[in-house]
This record gives C-alpha cells, sequence and structure tokens, in this order.
C-alpha cells in the first residue's frame, strides 16, 4: 500500500463530501511545496535557497480522491527513482504532520520545521479558515507508521507568523543585484525566493556599481534591519558570488550547524592530513584522494549532521579512508549495522549496508545516502 | 633456492601491505585496501616479510589465506616480476561486499608500527 496522506476539511456551509476547489486547489499546492521544501531540507540543502530540481523531483505526490462521507483530500506519496525504500514525501510529511503537533503540544516549533515550511503550509489552510469555525486535520499513514495533527485558527496564525531574523546575528544574502540606489546608497538582491534590499557605504557602493558588478550575482554578509530582513545593513563582505554559492539568503550558524559537531571537526581534522598523501600512497600505486571530492565529502557529513541534529540525532565520527581510486570513503559500524559510504568523486556515492547478514550495495542518490545515515546510526528504516 | 611453483595452493598464505591510512580505531583493517581487481600480494611461503616490507617502513602486512580469496570468486595467480619472484595477483572484480569479505578474513601479520616478528 502506498503512504496515504489524508487532509479533512471541515467547513460550515459546504455540502457534507465535497471540498471547494479554491480550497482544494490552494491545499493540494501548499501541501506539495511544504514537502518539497522538507525534503530540500532533508537533503541537507539550505531551505530558503530557491527551491532545486533534485528536491522537486523527489516530491511526487498524487491526489487520488475526494472520500465520500465528509470533505476529504486524499493523496498518496508515489514511488521515485532517486530514493530507495520509504518516499521522500511520505517522510516529509511525517515531519510536518508531527511538527504541527508538536508545537500543538508544547507552543514551539521544532527544529525540523524551518518557516519556510510553515509559512507555506499557513497559507494554503488560510483559506479554509474565511470560516472561522473551519477545522482541517492532516493525517499520514504508510510503511508501517501513523500520524495526525489538527490545524485550528489558532494554529494557523501561528503556522503564518514570518520568521524573526535577530538583528545582531550576521545573515548572508546570494542573488543577482537590481534596482541601484546612488542617493542612499542601496541596492536590491532577487534572491529566487524574496528581494532584499541592501544599505551599504558610498565605498561599497562604488565598488558595485562597476560593469562586473552591477547587475551580476553577488554574495553580501551584514545585519538585518527589520525583524524580517527585507533590510540588510552594516554590509561586511560584498563581492561576485561563486559558482558554488546558491541564491537564498541563510543564517551562517544555522547552515553550517553541523560544524560545531565533534565528528565534523575529526573528520575535517583527518581529510586535511589525507590531502598530503603523494601518488602512490599505498605502495600499490593508489591516487591521492581528490581535493574536490574530499570537500564535497566532508561538506555533505556536515550538512547530513545538521540535519539529524535537528532531529536531536547525535552522529558518531566516522572512520574516513581514501581509497585507491581517488575518493574517499565514511564507514560506521553502530551495533549490528555498517555502513561504508563511499565518495568515488564530488555528487557521487556507493555503499555498501550490512545488518547482521543482511547486506545490500549499489549507487546511491544524496537522498537515500542521508537516509543510509540515518539508517546506521538508529536503525530507522531507509 | 626453494623452485616457487606456478600454482598456487589452496593453503599458502597472501602477504599484502596496508597503509596506516587504512587502520581502524578497532584495530581491523578497512575494505578500501582490498579493492583493487588486480590486487598484488606476496606469496608468503615464499618470500619473507622482510622482502614485502623492503622501502614500506611503517606499513604493517595483513595476511589472507589463497582458498578464503578463491572462495569469495577470486583467481590467485602467480605473477613474477623481476625483483619478486613470489609476486601474485588476486584478480576479480571487488565490489564493496567481496572487499568486506577479504578485508574480514584477513589478519595481521605485522602490525602497523610493529617490527617484523
Amino acid at each position: 500500500m502506498p503512504p496515504k496522506i489524508t487532509i479533512a476539511v471541515e467547513k460550515p456551509n459546504v455540502p457534507s463530501g465535497m471540498v471547494l476547489a479554491e480550497d482544494a486547489a490552494s491545499l493540494s499546492s501548499g501541501l506539495h511545496d511544504s514537502l518539497a521544501r522538507l525534503i530540500q531540507r532533508q537533503l541537507g540543502f539550505p531551505w530558503r535557497a530557491k527551491l532545486k530540481d533534485q528536491a522537486k523531483r523527489l516530491t511526487r505526490v498524487a491526489l487520488t480522491g475526494i472520500s465520500e462521507g465528509s470533505g476529504i483530500l486524499q493523496f498518496e506519496s508515489l514511488p521515485t527513482a532517486d530514493a530507495a525504500g520509504r518516499s521522500p514525501a511520505s517522510i516529509a510529511a511525517f515531519d510536518l504532520v508531527a511538527g504541527i503537533r508538536a508545537f500543538k503540544d508544547s507552543h514551539q516549533w521544532p527544529p525540523y520545521l524551518p518557516a519556510i515550511v510553515r509559512n507555506r503550509m499557513g497559507a494554503a489552510v488560510a483559506p479554509i479558515f474565511n470560516e472561522p469555525k473551519a477545522t482541517v486535520s492532516i493525517a499520514v499513514e504508510g510503511d508501517g507508521f501513523k500520524e495526525q495533527c489538527e490545524i485550528s485558527a489558532p494554529i494557523k496564525e501561528a503556522l503564518q507568523t514570518p520568521e524573526q531574523f535577530s538583528p545582531e546575528e550576521t545573515i548572508e544574502v546570494v542573488g543577482t543585484v537590481f534596482d541601484l540606489n546612488i542617493r542612499n546608497h542601496s541596492f536590491k538582491v532577487d534572491t529566487g525566493s524574496r528581494n532584499v534590499t541592501l544599505e551599504v557605504s558610498e565605498t561599497q557602493f562604488q565598488s558595485l556599481d562597476t560593469d562586473s558588478m552591477r547587475w551580476a550575482r553577488v554574495f553580501v554578509t551584514g545585519l538585518p534591519k527589520d525583524g524580517q530582513s527585507r533590510t540588510v545593513h552594516g554590509v561586511k563582505e560584498l563581492r561576485l558570488a561563486n559558482a558554488g554559492e546558491e541564491d537564498g539568503l541563510n543564517v551562517p550558524s544555522e547552515l553550517r550547524r553541523g560544524e560545531r559537531s565533534q565528528a565534523y571537526q575529526e573528520v575535517l581534522k583527518r581529510s586535511h592530513d589525507l590531502l598530503q598523501l603523494p601518488g602512490g600512497w599505498d605502495s600499490y600505486g593508489a591516487e591521492s584522494p581528490g581535493r574536490r571530492g574530499m570537500v564535497f565529502a566532508t561538506n555533505f557529513l556536515r550538512d547530513v549532521i545538521g540535519v539529524l541534529v535537528d532531529h536531536k540525532i547525535d552522529v558518531p565520527t566516522p572512520f574516513l579512508v581514501p581509497t585507491a581510486t581517488g575518493g574517499v570513503q565514511f564507514e560506521w559500524k553502530i551495533g549490528s549495522r555498517e555502513l561504508e559510504l563511499e565518495i568515488p568523486e564530488k555528487g557521487r556515492f556507493e555503499y555498501l549496508a550490512v545488518d547482521g547478514s543482511r547486506e545490500t550495495e549499489g549507487e546511491a542518490s544524496r537522498w537515500t545516502a542521508v537516509r543510509l545515515v540515518r539508517w546506521v546510526i538508529t536503525g530507522e528504516e531507509v | 633456492m626453494t623452485e616457487i611453483p606456478d600454482l598456487v595452493a589452496d593453503d599458502e598464505p597472501l602477504h599484502r601491505r596496508i597503509h596506516p591510512t587504512f587502520k581502524k580505531d578497532d584495530g581491523t583493517v578497512s575494505s578500501a585496501a582490498f579493492t583493487d581487481p588486480e590486487m598484488s600480494v606476496d606469496r608468503g611461503s615464499y618470500c619473507d616479510l622482510e622482502q614485502t616490507l623492503l622501502g614500506s617502513s611503517g606499513y604493517g602486512v595483513a595476511v589472507l589465506l589463497t582458498a578464503t580469496a578463491r572462495g569469495y570468486g577470486q583467481e590467485v595467480v602467480s605473477d613474477p616480476v623481476l625483483l619478486n619472484p613470489a609476486h601474485a595477483l588476486v584478480r576479480g572484480e571487488k565490489p564493496k561486499s567481496i572487499a568486506r569479505k577479504l578485508a574480514r578474513a584477513s589478519m595481521w601479520i605485522v602490525q602497523i608500527g610493529d617490527s617484523i616478528p
């Protein structure tokens, strides 16, 4: 049975067994966008950045019907080629529902449900609440799991509450420059998901107002002038963005939260040592570890740690070993579970997962690689 | 000088140098040391450990039985070279599961940093 997501709408003045088309459209697109954002987050990518194709591809949800008897929208999570095991949309839906339920109990949003997802879901349910007595409940069932939450008017308000940025915490803005204003030395940056106004000094403005930077993609760090970071001032860094820096708005301490972990620090230190290995280092002609692959591997570990920390899962330090073909491999052994996760080159994963006498191996997508790390630590199904 | 037979017998020990990087915290060897489809080894019955470790100080040596390698679908063939007539190859694709089995089946005969017994 494919995992099912059910959204039940109770709205006065709508006949039983029916959902208004406008409500159904808003809920469907809101659910899809929320799940896609959560999948992007679970991939370890910055969740405020533009939605990646990889995350969109993994969000395969179909509206399969409106059940009789009440206003119930039924969705099914469809399998995708990029993910082994449980469907990403199903896993994201569990996070969404569990996060809303956790808020109802504790009045605090769990870190695994970021504002960009909450706001999108809040906007999706908002039209339902033009009838104040309406209620929405979401249930997810499948893969042996079941989770449910209810959204009332106060929860809808909480979902819609915009993200608040600290005026003292540096943020990074990456995007395309437009709308230069020479009078007040400001310009705007299109980050893909929102526009941010940057207020800079005269010198900084002059450096920007050149042929190479005027309409270019830039990387800027500064302080939010308002709680929602519509305007950023106190700019410390202003330069052209690198190809690897994606459009978006990020809080560096949050984006790189995995860097604080012991596992990341130990692996980073070892990676520096391994990069010193000369060609033929194993005495049998092994290639030196490639720098691009090594940086990708350590960044991947950092990002996975960040995702798992949000779920209160500590990541033990893996054994990092170079391979003879210039790649690197992470190895974990936890109880009866073992994982060898090889990164032969930037962007590629190969794995061997062993649980007692059971073995599986093959190529893995980034999604599956993240899930495998979670599996080896917690035993949770991939 | 002992004549080295062409055929590698099932009960022959095979010696492979192990770079310190391959040694895990629990003392075992990473499977990454056993992935080469044409994996060089020395036939332990015809080559002493000094020869295997010549020019590779700080390395360890792991020993693997020929029959074990063959049991995992590998071909073990003699491959004498000019300065090492006891050289052999453990030939065959080594997906991760096989490399892991070879690593688990091997034992230290010289630990990293130890002197030759």
